[in-house]
């Protein structure tokens, strides 16, 4: 089993409402969103195009966040997610350099947003999940996943460019539309064997 | 040159201040074009260069901000998107920092449309690179 991802680049739209999902999802402190949004033009004026391509985690098979971790805590689950065990993670980033999707962020210091009122109640429930000084990332959002729901990027996108789903199964959706679409993953030559796949549909 | 402002795919209208929002804060000050946008060819015309600081001056009022330099925007345009910089007095700071697009329009009576009431709302602009930010 390979749990894994497609986006339809014709379909998004850059509104980051999958972005703003995941916040308050995960609810990570300031400064930290575990999927990004790049924004980009291609093209001269008066032929020049604004362009979008959603970066969650790739829960790369050949992982080099996982290669480089001294001390295991950065490991493969069963179902293909590459998930991080804060008690292990010693701090040290090596992480950080290695990936080359900037995926993974740092916990520098759990942060609030309005320092002299303190955390807010949604804030201090969601922060106990992260430690300060360990490594984090998208993780596929598996409390969702394993209640049968879908990670909350894909539940949430408003155009519908992102499906999940098993790679490994011919018969799942992301299957299909890889096949039907060519999709293929962000920079697919750097060998990482990403999860995440992009079509244009 | 003629100042125009767009919507931003993040903030769909400033109703209930996102510009103020946190979240929405860290997602808009990523984006390499929350600044203002002049083409490209203009620029080097007048000799700016993108991330310079620059002043966006009409004869209503003036504004400042980064400049970056785009294929996406008409030469003759200066672009200002989305509503920062204007802040009310009672909301979030994050809501009055940014290049504000508003200042730059009339409010007197001869500037609206004697029929629908329309504004003007492509202010006549000239830009100049400000020397000592501050």
């Amino acid at each position: 089993m390979r749990l894994g991802m497609v986006i339809d680049l014709l379909k998004c739209v850059g509104c980051n409402a999958c972005t703003v999902s995941c916040r308050a999802e995960n609810g990570t402190p300031a400064g930290i969103s575990f999927h990004r949004i790049k924004k980009y033009e291609v093209g001269a004026y008066p032929d020049a195009r604004m362009k979008f391509l959603p970066l969650p985690c790739m829960h790369c098979q050949n992982a080099p966040c996982q290669k480089v971790c001294p001390t295991g805590a950065t490991y493969r689950e069963t179902d293909g997610r590459v998930l991080v065990d804060y008690d292990k993670c010693l701090g040290c980033r090596a992480c950080m350099v290695a990936c080359p999707y900037e995926s993974r962020q740092f916990v520098w210091k759990l942060s609030s947003y309005y320092e002299d009122c303190g955390p807010t109640p949604f804030e201090r429930e969601k922060f106990k999940r992260f430690t300060e000084g360990t490594a984090v990332k998208c993780n596929f959002c598996g409390d969702r996943i394993k209640k049968g729901n879908q990670p909350a990027c894909v539940a949430t996108c408003i155009g519908g460019a992102r499906s999940f789903g098993d790679l490994d199964d011919p018969e799942s959706d992301v299957s299909g539309l890889i096949v039907r679409h060519n999709g293929k993953p962000f920079r697919e030559e750097l060998g990482t064997a990403p999860a995440v796949y992009y079509i244009k549909g | 040159m003629w100042a125009i402002n767009w919507k931003t795919p993040y903030i769909s209208s400033e109703v209930g201040n996102p510009v103020g929002n946190p979240w929405l804060a860290e997602i808009y000050s990523q984006d390499p074009w929350e600044n203002i946008l002049i083409n490209s060819a203009t620029a080097t015309k007048k000799g700016l260069k993108d991330g310079d600081w620059i002043v966006v001056e009409s004869r209503h009022g003036k504004t400042e901000g980064r400049l970056r330099v785009s294929e996406l925007i008409h030469p003759e345009t200066v672009g200002i998107p989305g509503s920062y910089g204007k802040g009310a007095r009672h909301s979030n700071p994050l809501y009055r920092k940014g290049p504000h697009f508003n200042i730059l329009l009339p409010t007197n009576d001869e500037s609206i449309d004697g029929i629908s009431a329309g504004q003007e709302i492509a202010a006549g602009v000239k830009i100049y690179r400000k020397e000592n930010r501050k």
